[in-house]
């Protein structure tokens, strides 16, 4: 169930609400409970498998974080095996399909029609830095099964994130303070997230799957400049839009969310940029991942190696094909470029770091979108067509076409990309003008949502 | 100063509330709509209001002849045409006896032996004597009709199909089709290169259907026509008539032609499941089979006949398979327009 669903916004989420607030506050986390399961329930109708696991793995990382706690002597084994049974299950269910072609013969391939549960993607990070954390003294583990299982399953963030951290989120489940303004700031936030994902990631992402559909050789440059940044702006205003949805929702009840994007389209530097995009993820990876390797208190080749595995673990984490690897390769090569010597020049020369992003960032997501490597080369030669080309056959006018179809979309997301909503927003929350603006955006949501039936939020596949 | 916070944001939020209240009429029978089984919840774009002038086709049945003699006049003609595969284009000179007539006929001993029941004369879905391997020349008075796959294949085919006429367009239903003037164009050819140095198709003018079919320069003989999968969102029994109107509008414009009418390729599976989860559960292979299995109806196998790309580009599961098409979507990888058109050569009357 996404959140700029009509089955969401008109059904589940008024109704929980209700449920919510008309009880007893000492009584709304068991209704909290219940509205996290029917949720995950409703998401995923036709294979209640995924239930059952996300079931199995809080109760088994309940276990797993009583025993670290009970038993310290030994947590390291029990952060070990915690550790191999949530990566292992969640690579498992990532790999198994594309390891079972390589290797079954035609038609033989069991796991070919294994999905990937809801949301594991994100909530075996969560298990793993729960258990790192009790291991570490961080914090205590979770005495109560029913609290623990509420912050494992906390529908505003476990299908899609933001990914959040036990220790933060705990004074949360134990004591809220409720208040008109909070929640009107939630449905703020909210709205500002839905305009995002319904009224400019939506009308943006069929640009790339009608060009791609014409087949790169067919496709002239300026066309694909524009299918790249087409894409970019899509993938940006869809994951940015759901992570401000899920911090609104858990705003009007009364939870407080980490911020999960920070106008990353502004960012100097591509080391810059993964600090603002997806925040929370790159904050597990540095915590639990770059930091225990050694993170950079260390040599200069050891840091590069510690810098490598988090880039090929954000590959491979995002996808199970080939083209996650590059990108996460890719990655590194530039973070690793800009650390030995570039960055420098790019913190003092904003043009030159913005200019500099302005080609890496659409390039980074080419490589993140073209599942096919073949078609990622062909991609890459109309992209440059300097480079020594291989048979094209340009269809005259493709990107005039294209242009005249998308420019009253593509214009307003190019606008919008670097920060200014979330500016305005920050500045001026509250008032009775800025609010008539969301109204507006709201209804337009509803209207687009109604006719269109809206697409499914893109970075849940992952 | 709380207070007046306090009563600020309870103003926002019936704001907010009362946007929902309004968009209530649209966001509620969209929600129902959604419902399996709600009124409205299989096809939910409009029917086109286009005044057709042809009622959908009548496949032809010997009991429309009334020559007396026709087609058929000595057994052993008969006989000898339903062993032989007949190699001539000429499909309206009587060849090919149906069960009717065979019924009709008095056994003679005189039958040779290799002579077969008309019933199992006609393979299943092939003409008699069975689909012919044709060349390029097969094509030099063809006409292909159809949608964003056929546009595909006359733009993405470069070779195969350069000598035939191509009026296609991306988002055609057949009764836009019927009723719009739009360039008619050649197949794409490699050899061609226009004034901006690109290879692509050539440009033939601007028509409506009806002026093509008449026009004495294009003389067509073989009709190709593909459509279904644009108009997926109205019911079956529409799509499969407005088709059936077009092979009318055909075979009076163009009596001298044979008609291949097209089965819709099928949408690779994961382009069903995404269309699924945003609430077009209609835009599926299920619906496209049975428009399919409608516009199959329509073959008489002596005037018209029926291709199936799915053959050939299918799963094997009522999908179309990701090695020739886009996995999100339904279209084929545009290598594989060349595939089809070569496909082509291999269903030759």
């Amino acid at each position: 169930m996404s959140f700029s669903s009509l089955e969401f916004m008109i059904l589940f989420f008024p109704l929980f609400c209700l449920a919510y607030y008309v009880m007893p506050e000492r009584l709304r986390n068991v209704v909290l409970f219940l509205g996290c399961a029917a949720f995950y329930l409703f998401g995923c109708t036709g294979d209640l498998s995924a239930a059952v696991i996300l079931a199995v793995s809080v109760v088994l990382n309940w276990l797993l974080g009583m025993m670290i706690e009970k038993a310290p002597r030994s947590r390291r084994i029990w952060l070990a095996v915690g550790v191999i049974l949530n990566i292992g299950t969640l690579f498992f269910f990532k790999y198994a399909p594309a390891v079972g072609n390589l290797f079954a013969k035609e038609g033989t391939n069991v796991f070919r029609d294994l999905a990937l549960p809801l949301g594991m993607s994100f909530y075996s990070f969560r298990a793993v830095g729960y258990l790192a954390d009790v291991a570490r003294a961080k914090c205590y583990a979770e005495p109560n099964p029913a609290r623990f299982a509420l912050w494992f399953a906390f529908f505003p963030s476990v299908t899609a994130g933001p990914i959040t951290r036990y220790p933060a989120m705990l004074p949360q489940l134990k004591e809220r303070k409720y208040s008109a303004p909070q929640a009107a700031e939630g449905m703020r936030t909210f709205i500002l997230g839905l305009g995002y994902k319904v009224l400019l990631a939506d009308r943006i992402s069929t640009l790339w799957y009608k060009v791609t559909e014409l087949g790169w050789p067919s496709v002239s440059s300026p066309l694909a400049w524009m299918c790249v940044i087409g894409y970019s702006l899509y993938i940006y205003f869809d994951f940015a839009g759901y992570s401000l949805m899920a911090i609104g929702v858990a705003k009007i009840l009364g939870f407080d969310l980490p911020e999960n994007f920070r106008y990353p389209y502004a960012s100097k530097s591509m080391t810059e940029f993964w600090r603002r995009w997806h925040i929370t993820l790159g904050e597990w990876f540095k915590d639990y991942i770059y930091i225990p390797l050694g993170g950079s208190r260390c040599g200069k080749w050891r840091n590069l190696f510690n810098l490598l595995c988090v880039w090929l673990f954000t590959g491979i984490w995002h996808g199970s094909t080939l083209n996650f690897l590059i990108w996460g390769l890719f990655l590194f090569l530039v973070i690793a470029v800009e650390k030995l010597f570039l960055k420098k020049y790019l913190d003092k020369i904003p043009v030159l770091g913005h200019l500099y992003m302005i080609v890496l960032i659409p390039l980074s997501w080419a490589i993140f979108a073209s599942t096919d490597l073949s078609e990622l080369g062909s991609l890459f030669l109309r992209l440059f067509p300097f480079l020594p080309q291989k048979d094209v056959f340009i269809i005259p006018g493709d990107w005039q076409k294209y242009l005249g179809q998308y420019w009253y979309r593509l214009l307003p997301a190019l606008l919008l990309c670097f920060g200014l909503p979330e500016k305005i927003h920050k500045k001026y929350s509250g008032k009775l003008w800025y609010d008539v603006i969301l109204m507006v955006i709201l209804s337009f949501s509803l209207w687009f949502v109604s006719k269109s039936g809206g697409d499914p939020f893109m970075y849940g596949n992952f | 100063m709380k207070t007046k916070e306090t009563i600020q944001a309870v103003i926002s939020i019936v704001l907010f509330a009362l946007c929902f209240v309004i968009t209530l009429p649209f966001t509620s029978s969209a929600l129902l709509e959604r419902i399996p089984g709600w009124k409205g919840t299989e096809e939910t774009d409009p029917v086109e209001s286009v005044d057709y002038t042809y009622s959908p086709y009548v496949p032809y049945t010997p009991a429309q002849d009334t020559d007396p003699v026709d087609p058929v006049t000595s057994v052993e003609d008969t006989s000898l045409q339903t062993v032989a595969p007949d190699t001539s284009d000429d499909v309206t000179s009587g060849e090919g006896s149906t069960a009717a007539e065979t019924e009709t006929q008095t056994p003679v001993t005189t039958l040779p032996e290799t002579t077969l029941p008309e019933t199992t004369a006609r393979p299943l879905d092939q003409p008699v004597g069975g689909w012919r391997t044709v060349d390029k020349d097969y094509f030099a008075d063809a006409l292909f009709i159809g949608d964003s796959r056929t546009e595909g294949i006359c733009l993405g085919s470069y070779g195969p199909l350069s000598n035939a006429v191509f009026f296609s367009g991306e988002s055609w239903t057949c009764g836009h089709a019927m009723t719009a003037r739009a360039m008619a164009k050649t197949g794409s050819n490699p050899g061609f290169v226009d004034a901006a140095n690109t290879r692509t198709y050539y440009p033939l003018g601007e028509y409506t259907l009806e002026e093509l079919l008449t026009n004495g320069d294009f003389k067509f003989k073989k009709i190709y026509i593909m459509f279904g999968l644009n108009e997926i969102g109205t019911p079956v029994d529409y799509i499969v008539g407005t088709v059936g109107s077009m092979i009318t509008m055909c075979r009076t414009l163009c009596p001298d032609a044979i008609i291949f009418a097209e089965a819709n390729l099928y949408m690779t599976e994961e382009f069903v499941q995404k269309n699924a989860a945003s609430g077009k559960g209609y835009y599926n292979n299920v619906k496209l089979a049975q428009i399919n299995e409608g516009i199959k109806k329509f073959a008489d196998w002596k005037y018209v006949f029926y291709i199936d790309i799915n053959e050939l580009m299918g799963d094997g599961k009522g999908n179309a398979s990701t090695q020739y098409c886009t996995a999100g979507g339904a279209h084929p990888k545009w290598e594989h327009y060349r595939t089809w058109a070569e496909w082509f050569y291999t269903k030759g009357v």
